[in-house]
């Protein structure tokens, strides 16, 4: 740029000047193309570290990435324990409101079944039906909670007795007297006719 | 190009040559990868970092009709060892002094959690080594639950590994055992309606898919349900497992009592149709299966069930219009009917001048030989079969047994008479409930349940039985009327004393059922009582069975229990007093 300025200082018309082909002057490589020249490192500068960042940023991304997919895994595995001990809990839980259980508890802290229901109607204050107070002399007396069976509760102390358990008073269920062995009857004085109630 | 020099050209030419021959190189490769050895190398490289595993579809759960859990799946674990490995373990503690832990403490700890000893777990791996020096793999313990699983996880033992598997409990144990059924190892059902159900209770497995890193961390993202898992559905029965408790331990005292050799007791809706309990004395605990008692006697079980049989017949009688509660028949010990049978009361008498009601109330066999008379036996016959004698009751139990009814022309003289009080006849005990609950509905027969339907985890439901009209055996009047005629059972029969209950009307009937072995009559009975409550408008049908009671022989050994059932059944469903007078027939004239 400069050298057209100077030229123009000379106050001549810029203008070809005849007998001297404008090639066969040597001229200094214009500023403008060392110009043009710097950007273009600036630019691969730019790029490279472009594309360093982008791999940088990738990597994390990716360590990020994985740490969460063992955070993932760890949790899920979290999860699947909780989930395990949450069964467990609640097997427990079924199991210990299991009415043999109850009526153990119940039993052991003296509690019979009660007998008659009657009700008190609220309308007219009349009693309904015929009240009784339950009584451990029923016909039928109930038997241990062993008879109905519950492997889950051996050894399951009850809450309320807890040096007790079902089962741990040592009776067998079912175990009763030799049946004694029936007798036949014979043909000999007629059919037998059925003797039935 | 005529600008360049000879020599750049040739530069030129030499760099284009490189380059084609570079990608030249390139796509052949790239061709050989992707297209000729493309299927070899994605399944080297599937097997080296994809995976797949199975989604476990858990059991269904069964519940009570309360939704009470009667069996459920678990998790449970194997405990296995690797027996070659079985060394003593040095440990570092964290101030990084060591300790050596001896094999035998190791076992001691294992043994205290799972209840085993050292000697017998020592067993377990020097049978296994015995068997394999190189073994390295055996059971110690099988099925041990969560709790344990992670005690024996915390004993950081490393040549321990415990192996994941699933199993069943029932948490109420031998409540209703015999109707809830148990699974075998493969996870199906082998009785009850886990094997009658097992279609919704079974689930589907699913798998997935996932790659995964080297330490076997599934990579993010690449997991890929290749098919969902279907769990099974929750089955729900129409039983009550706190009403069947209740009767169980009933009727097992009144077993263990009378020296039976087991017992049953069942609850009917009369107006559905819903089995609410069955009870048996022998239900096994499907926790632990025993050998011998497995499946429902309830359904397997059929017996010549005796004078349960009358009001059956009693209601055919007024049905037919051949009777009414009314009708006079002079009863006496022993009748000879004119085709040869002999038939006799249980005790001696002389003539009883007996009602219907009182042919009933006393259970005269020969009182009720004289008026069925005047039906034939093709009426009778039409009539129990429709009853459901002889037929199974759809309810499609395992083992169910459809009973014993004779066609009528295969009747000979004495069982003639003796099909119209409960002999040469083999019904089961839901049979007998079946028919009583006809009676006790005003002579509508509705099918039998015993499941409510099957639920899905998607909240689909299936196998609802479908609502039923039923079937009408007997007109409204006769069934009510022959209800009417057992409540005097209760007031005024043998067993008044026993059967009674303040304030409620009850309509029963007793049965002291014969039995026949190898052709010889025993001397113990097939000890019965059926009945309904309450009697003016029965909700409930209760139906007892004693087999062979070795004292109280008779249906008095079935009182006891039906009486403590009724009341059972009248606290648990609020069943209010009568308030209306029973009808009274007069049992003699």
């Amino acid at each position: 740029m400069s050298a057209y300025t100077a030229q123009a200082g000379v106050g001549v018309a810029p203008s070809r000047q005849p007998g001297r082909p404008a090639r066969a002057r040597l001229t200094p490589v214009p500023a403008r193309a060392v110009a043009k020249a710097r950007p273009k490192v600036a630019y691969a500068i730019v790029v490279l570290a472009g594309v360093f960042c982008i791999v940088a940023a990738q990597l994390l991304l990716s360590v990020g990435l994985s740490q969460g997919a063992y955070e993932l895994s760890a949790l899920q595995d979290q999860k699947t324990e909780l989930g395990w001990q949450k069964q467990s809990l609640a097997d427990e839980v079924e199991q210990i409101s299991s009415p043999q259980y109850i009526a153990a508890n119940a039993q052991a802290l003296g509690m019979v079944i009660g007998g008659t229901p009657a009700y008190l109607r609220l309308s007219d204050s009349a009693i309904v039906g015929v009240p009784a107070a339950a009584s451990t002399d029923a016909p039928l007396q109930l038997g241990p909670p062993s008879l109905v069976g519950n492997s889950l509760l051996d050894g399951v102390p009850l809450v309320t007795a807890p040096d007790q358990a079902i089962g741990s008073d040592g009776t067998d269920p079912g175990a009763s007297d030799e049946p004694e062995k029936p007798a036949t009857i014979s043909l000999e004085n007629g059919l037998p006719s059925p003797n039935t109630r | 190009m005529g600008r360049y020099t000879l020599a750049t050209k040739r530069r030129i030419a030499i760099a284009v040559v490189c380059i084609v021959a570079v990608i030249a190189a390139f796509v052949v490769r790239l061709v050989d990868i992707q297209v000729v050895r493309a299927d070899q190398l994605v399944a080297d490289s599937l097997a080296k970092t994809g995976a797949a595993s199975t989604i476990y579809a858990l059991r269904g759960d069964i519940v009570d009709t309360n939704g009470v859990v009667m069996a459920s799946s678990v998790t449970l674990f194997d405990i296995t060892v690797s027996p070659r490995d079985v060394t003593d373990i040095t440990r570092t503690a964290e101030d990084g002094t060591t300790t050596t832990e001896t094999v035998a403490e190791s076992l001691g700890k294992i043994g205290a959690i799972t209840g085993q000893t050292v000697e017998e777990l020592q067993g377990i791996i020097s049978d296994a080594l015995a068997k394999d020096p190189d073994s390295n793999f055996a059971y110690l313990i099988k099925g041990v639950g969560y709790e344990k699983y992670r005690q024996l996880v915390a004993l950081k033992i490393w040549w321990l590994y415990p192996q994941r598997t699933s199993g069943r409990v029932y948490p109420l144990g031998a409540v209703a055992g015999n109707v809830v059924g148990y699974v075998g190892t493969d996870h199906h059902g082998l009785e009850g309606v886990e094997l009658a159900e097992d279609d919704c209770l079974t689930g589907t497995n699913g798998t997935q898919a996932y790659q995964r890193s080297k330490d076997g961390v599934p990579l993010p993202g690449t997991t890929v349900v290749t098919q969902p898992a279907k769990p099974g559905g929750t089955l729900k029965l129409t039983i009550d497992s706190d009403l069947n408790w209740y009767l169980q331990q009933l009727v097992a005292s009144q077993v263990q009592k009378t020296g039976a050799q087991w017992g049953i007791v069942m609850v009917t809706e009369a107006k559905t149709g819903k089995i609410r309990a069955i009870a048996e004395s022998s239900a096994p605990d499907p926790n632990a299966p025993s050998e011998s008692d497995r499946g429902s006697r309830a359904f397997e079980y059929p017996f010549e069930p005796g004078s349960i049989f009358k009001p059956l017949t009693a209601a055919t009688l007024i049905d037919q219009g051949k009777a009414d509660p009314y009708t006079h028949v002079l009863a006496p010990y022993w009748y000879y009917p004119s085709n040869g049978a002999k038939i006799k009361d249980a005790t001696p008498h002389d003539p009883f001048p007996l009602t219907l009601t009182g042919v009933l109330q006393q259970s005269s066999n020969t009182g009720l030989s004289i008026l069925g008379e005047s039906l034939s036996a093709e009426t009778r016959y039409d009539y129990l079969d429709k009853l459901g004698f002889g037929h199974k009751t759809g309810l499609n139990f395992p083992g169910e047994e459809a009973g014993v009814l004779h066609p009528w022309q295969q009747w000979d003289n004495q069982s003639w008479y003796t099909t119209m009080f409960g002999q040469a006849v083999q019904a089961s005990a839901v049979q007998i409930a079946q028919a009583y609950q006809t009676l006790a509905n005003g002579g509508v027969k509705l099918p039998l349940q015993l499941t409510e339907g099957c639920t899905y985890p998607d909240g689909t439901t299936t196998r609802v039985p479908e609502p039923s009209s039923g079937e009408r055996v007997f007109s409204q009047e006769a069934a009510q009327e022959t209800v009417g005629m057992m409540e005097t059972v209760v007031t005024d029969g043998f067993l008044a004393d026993d059967l009674e209950i303040p304030g409620y009307r009850v309509a029963a009937k007793s049965g002291t059922g014969e039995i026949w072995e190898d052709g010889k009559l025993k001397s113990t009975f097939f000890s019965s009582m059926a009945g309904m409550v309450p009697a003016d408008n029965p909700e409930y049908v209760i139906t007892v069975h004693l087999n062979q009671p070795q004292v109280q022989r008779t249906s008095e050994s079935a009182a006891p229990v039906f009486q403590e059932a009724v009341l059972q059944v009248a606290k648990k469903y609020g069943i209010p007093p009568a308030t209306t007078p029973p009808p009274d027939y007069p049992g003699y004239y």
